[in-house]
């Protein structure tokens, strides 16, 4: 009996099969699966009304890696409230295929979801502003006025070598600063304050120094850090020239090589958690005891810290238990340009956008205000300080624009280039094995810059 | 005596090979076992500790996952897209496959012994070689981030035309094609109302193996595909690795389990005719 | 003659037949590999500085010669060669207990003394996880695995042990690569070796009970020197299969670029980065799809040779047979 069913089940399914086959033979071919797609969608359509009207070219789509922008964008349709049903955020979810999916995306203008916008990222941004796919701002109605209380450096970064037209807009600045736990720096490490905290850890080698009083007090409980490569943006901010210069040379900087010996001194000493960047276990950390601090941005300190802490107010999870200073020195980390791209269906509210998000002081002070992001405006942000507005209950009460005030001028960005996303990966393969001993340092080297050749034939290693 | 502990030794082979079976079992399922539990679990417990016994934050990671995905793209939409290629790629692939088959078995026109030959040959050839091409070509053709490309190939499959070659030397006698042309029959009608009728169980078998393919096939489509709208479900397991969904582990678990869950199904009603046909293709060639 | 006529009009439908085939073979499948062999032999990348396209231009045999020998002009010691070694290793490790673990369940389930309850139901639960997306197996064992606090790591604190980075180990890494495959396959394997020894005559099995051959011996002598044929076509399918491994190492460590220092990246994961990473090189990636081509031509023909034999065999014995049948018609 149940054979037979089952054979009923099968033969109706080869007769579909067939009929289909059939059909798609005769009819066009092509045009079978779009119809097809219809056909099989009805419900949904209309459940999702963004995808209705996909053919209509109005849409304006704007391409991202996580939620960040699309919590931002909220303030520009405050403003423009008529965008709001026009923007259509696209959120790739992940990094990594971030860049393969934009270049994809680029190639083919036709396409219906053909990003208008596209959120860059520090590492990867100038591969697209040196290059046509970008549009200058001078196109969508801004002028270097509108610039003025930005932070150079943000201009900076995004100015096309060949002809010097700025290409992207930043709202946010992002020096960085070491995060640390208040009530685990004064049980093992009898610190109360952040300058006493600063006065730790103000060379790599006390830091080192610190992080091994630390296992010990703890008894292995605490580590200074999560993962061995949570250094890694300070070093890089710290190069004295970028991975490969204006004549197409790479180099091997110093403070690479410095990077290479810390990382492996963490490992060895067993100064670290271990866990990797981004991963699950890394971003457990600021939820338990085991880890004392994290290097990160302003961004991160809300973006990471804050929302793994385990808690949303004082007295839950570690909420109120960090502060932070500047660490062994300061440095610069991510910040998220938006470009308008060189087929953007609508260069007006490109504009709009950039204008809003970028420029608007009012808008931005507002914006800081609200999510506590370090926007890219020192109007603003000096008169949030005057204002005593950095008082921050996450931080236990301490004033973290004022904090960041000062490490914001200082942001240098010279060391930057179009291939650091990739070399900085290619580098952190090898790291690791020079880490767990697989390699020495030479070899290690060695196969850091054959990798590079390798990812780069055209530029000159030496 | 001696059958008596032949017996015994005969009992005992049993028990142990069993027991090595019921092992190996185990070991297929356990994996899916701990994914099944953990898509129950909270991501906190996930993180926490190993455990073995069902929880009951399913409903939890559930609505969760489907939060996350409505974000972009929900998640209905891929599987929607894996089933729009796949089935269009099977009956495509199956179909035109049987008609090659018929066209090389039945004619004896000039060349066929080469034609023949020739689809032999480029049976082993993985499609991965000719890949980049392959994509510049559909790019330079504007057919990317289309369905175009991930269906219309599946025509040229010369695998299937040998399966169906095989079996058409055994189960459509040509007597039967001959007396259709007595009839009067025309030779497509012949071939789509004689042919295919008595190639149904062969042509069950190939539909089966080409849907999974399809399904589970992860490499082309991810070269081709650019609007997430249009991913695949193994394109939404690779997202699932990403950032997004990192920081809950519970919700990673359901994801998988959804992921799986259609395979699965299809895998309980059919296993008999899967197994079946996989040996069938083992011992005909 | 009216006949004669007749069926060559027929056999003309033949082309008809084959049409579609030819048709969508050369568009999707032929001219795209004319086109890679063509940019095999061009310069062809992404100037990464100014994001632009440079070529394809034309330049003879570069590709070859920097995916075929070292900067150092050493032979084979390049990136290609050594994701050709890794897909190897890690096919290998896992083809070799999937062969033989498949082999023993074959001649378990086909004992006729000591016959085993259930086959069914074994057999279908061992071949699971063959069918199952291997997306979501790679990215289930990924999870599985994880450092320092997935459910395995989970297990091995439990019993006091230190927590395994198995993914920062070559050996372990290639090892759960390895296993995957082989945990995959095995099930499938074992199904062909069973239709194999059931298609094995019986007569011979009861000859050689009769004159007193043990168990172990009708299998070492008789099963296996039979099975040969269809063993080496496992074999050579297994391999060819092998060589496209992508899904699994893709998905399995946190980068996706083969982790650790490229040990685990398999020869079509890095056709991929080569093509859309980096530099995007076109050319060189066209050139180590080359290699990849020569490589499985070589396993085909092995195969191809294995089949013929066969085929030739069976047309030499239908030619004989249907000799005989006239000759005693006559």
């Amino acid at each position: 009996m149940k054979k037979k069913i089952l054979s009923v089940i099968l033969a109706t399914a080869v007769a579909c099969g067939t009929l289909v086959g059939c059909g798609g033979s005769s009819a066009a071919a092509p045009a079978a699966p779009a119809t097809e797609e219809k056909a099989d969608a009805p419900a949904a359509d209309a459940a999702e009304p963004a995808e209705v009207s996909d053919n209509t070219g109005e849409k304006f789509y704007i391409y991202s890696w996580n939620t960040e922008l699309q919590d931002r964008l909220e303030y520009v349709f405050e403003v423009y409230p008529e965008l709001k049903d026009q923007v259509v955020y696209v959120n790739v979810g992940d990094d990594k295929v971030y860049q393969e999916k934009i270049d994809g995306l680029l190639q083919a203008p036709d396409t219906e979801e053909y990003p208008d916008m596209i959120a860059f990222e520090a590492a990867y941004i100038m591969k697209y502003t040196n290059s046509d796919y970008t549009l200058p701002i001078t196109d969508l109605g801004l002028s270097e006025a509108d610039l003025s209380n930005m932070y150079p450096y943000t201009i900076d970064i995004a100015k096309d070598k060949r002809n010097g037209s700025i290409k992207g807009l930043s709202w946010q600045s992002c020096p960085g600063a070491f995060m640390y736990r208040t009530d685990l720096a004064e049980k093992y490490l009898g610190v109360k304050s952040p300058e006493e905290m600063q006065a730790k850890i103000d060379t790599w080698d006390k830091f080192i120094d610190t992080a091994k009083e630390l296992k010990k007090a703890s008894n292995d409980a605490t580590r200074i850090l999560s993962s061995n490569g949570d250094v890694s943006n300070v070093f890089y901010s710290n190069k004295t020239q970028p991975w490969v210069d204006d004549n197409a040379t790479f180099h091997m900087d110093d403070a690479m090589v410095e990077y290479m010996e810390i990382s492996k001194t963490l490992e060895a000493e067993d100064l670290t958690q271990k866990t990797t960047t981004w991963t699950d276990a890394w971003n457990a950390g600021p939820s338990t005891d085991e880890v004392l601090g994290y290097f990160g941005c302003t961004w991160f300190l809300h973006w990471t810290i804050k929302s793994n802490c385990g808690g949303e107010k004082v007295g839950e999870g570690t909420y109120g238990l960090w502060n932070m200073c500047q660490g062994p020195a300061p440095y610069y980390w991510g910040g998220t340009w938006l470009g308008a791209t060189k087929d953007c269906s609508s260069k007006e509210v490109a504009g709009k956008i950039m204008k809003a998000l970028c420029t608007d002081t009012d808008l931005m002070k507002k914006m800081s205000e609200e999510t506590l992001d370090y926007v890219n405006n020192k109007a603003a942000m000096q008169a949030l300080s005057d204002e005593g507005k950095g008082s921050y209950e996450f931080l236990g009460g301490q004033d973290f624009i004022s904090a960041f005030l000062p490490l914001a001028e200082k942001v240098d960005v010279s060391w930057m280039s179009a291939y650091d996303q990739k070399v900085n990966d290619l580098l952190g393969t090898q790291i690791e094995q020079y880490q767990l001993g697989a390699k020495d340092l030479d070899t290690a080297i060695a196969d850091f810059k054959a990798s590079v050749k390798e990812q780069y034939p055209n530029i000159t290693v030496e | 005596m001696n059958t008596e502990s032949m017996t015994i030794n005969i009992r005992i082979a049993q028990f142990l090979r069993g027991l090595v079976c019921v092992f190996l079992c185990i070991l297929s399922l356990f994996p899916f076992y701990v994914m099944l539990v953990n898509a129950t679990r909270s991501s906190v417990d996930i993180q926490q500790s190993f455990s073995l016994m069902f929880s009951n934050h399913i409903g939890d990671n559930y609505k969760n996952l489907i939060k996350q995905c409505n974000e972009t793209v929900p998640l209905w939409r891929y599987m929607a897209n894996s089933l729009i290629i796949a089935v269009f790629s099977t009956s495509l692939g199956v179909y035109f496959s049987t008609l090659t088959a018929y066209g090389v078995s039945i004619y004896k026109f000039k060349g066929v012994k080469f034609v023949w030959a020739f689809i032999l040959a480029i049976m082993m050839i993985p499609a991965q070689v000719s890949s980049i091409g392959f994509f510049r070509f559909v790019y330079q053709t504007n057919m990317g981030n289309s369905y175009i490309p991930l269906i219309i190939p599946a025509i040229a499959a010369p695998a299937t035309i040998f399966f169906m070659k095989q079996y058409m030397q055994s189960a459509l006698p040509k007597e039967i094609i001959d007396a259709a042309r007595i009839d009067g029959s025309g030779e497509f009608r012949t071939f789509n109302e004689i042919a295919v009728p008595l190639m149904k169980p062969a042509i069950a078998t190939q539909c089966i193996f080409c849907f999974i393919g399809s399904w589970n096939n992860l490499y082309t489509p991810s070269m081709i595909l650019t609007s997430q709208a249009k991913y695949t479900l193994p394109m939404f397991v690779q997202i699932m690795r990403g950032e997004r969904f990192r920081t809950d582990f519970g919700i990673i678990y359901v994801g998988l389990v959804i992921t799986i869950a259609p395979i699965f199904i299809v895998y309980c009603i059919l296993s008999k005719y899967i197994i079946a046909g996989v040996a069938l293709g083992g011992v005909k060639e | 003659m009216n006949k004669k006529h007749k069926t060559v009009e027929y056999d003309r439908y033949g082309y008809l037949f084959i049409a579609p085939f030819f048709i969508v073979f050369g568009i999707f499948q032929l001219w795209p590999f004319i086109y890679t062999i063509g940019l095999a032999f061009c310069e062809s990348y992404t100037d990464t500085m100014f994001n632009v396209e440079v070529g394809p231009y034309f330049n003879g045999l570069a590709n070859f010669k920097t995916v075929i020998f070292s900067d150092a002009g050493k032979l084979f010691d390049t990136y290609t060669f050594d994701a050709l070694w890794n897909t190897f290793v890690m096919w290998f490790a896992g083809f070799v207990p999937q062969i033989l673990l498949a082999l023993l369940l074959a001649a378990w389930f086909t004992d006729t003394r000591v016959k085993l309850r259930g086959q069914g139901a074994y057999k279908m639960l061992v071949f699971m996880p063959n069918i199952i997306t291997a997306a979501t197996i790679s990215v289930l064992f990924y999870k599985l695995f994880d450092f320092p606090a997935g459910p395995v790591n989970q297990l091995l604190t439990g019993a006091g042990m230190d927590s395994v980075r198995f993914f920062s180990n070559t050996f372990s890494c290639r090892g759960l690569i390895a296993f995957i495959n082989f945990w995959m396959w095995y099930g499938n394997t074992m199904i062909i070796l069973t239709a194999g020894i059931l298609g094995i005559n019986p007569s011979l099995f009861e000859a050689a009970r009769v004159d007193g051959a043990s168990s172990k011996h009708i299998f070492f002598n008789i099963t296996l020197p039979l099975l040969k044929p269809i063993m080496l076509f496992t074999l050579v399918n297994s391999a060819i299969g092998g060589m496209q491994m992508y899904d699994i190492p893709k998905l399995l460590t946190a980068s996706g670029y083969g982790d650790p220092d490229f040990t685990t990246r398999t020869i079509t994961m890095y056709i991929r980065d080569l093509a859309f990473t980096g530099s995007k090189q076109l050319g060189k990636s066209s050139a180590v799809s080359l290699v990849l081509f020569v490589v499985t031509l070589i396993m085909s023909l092995i195969l191809f040779y294995i089949m013929r034999d066969k085929d030739e065999i069976a047309e030499q014995k239908a030619i004989k047979a249907r000799k005989k049948l006239e000759r005693s018609k006559n």
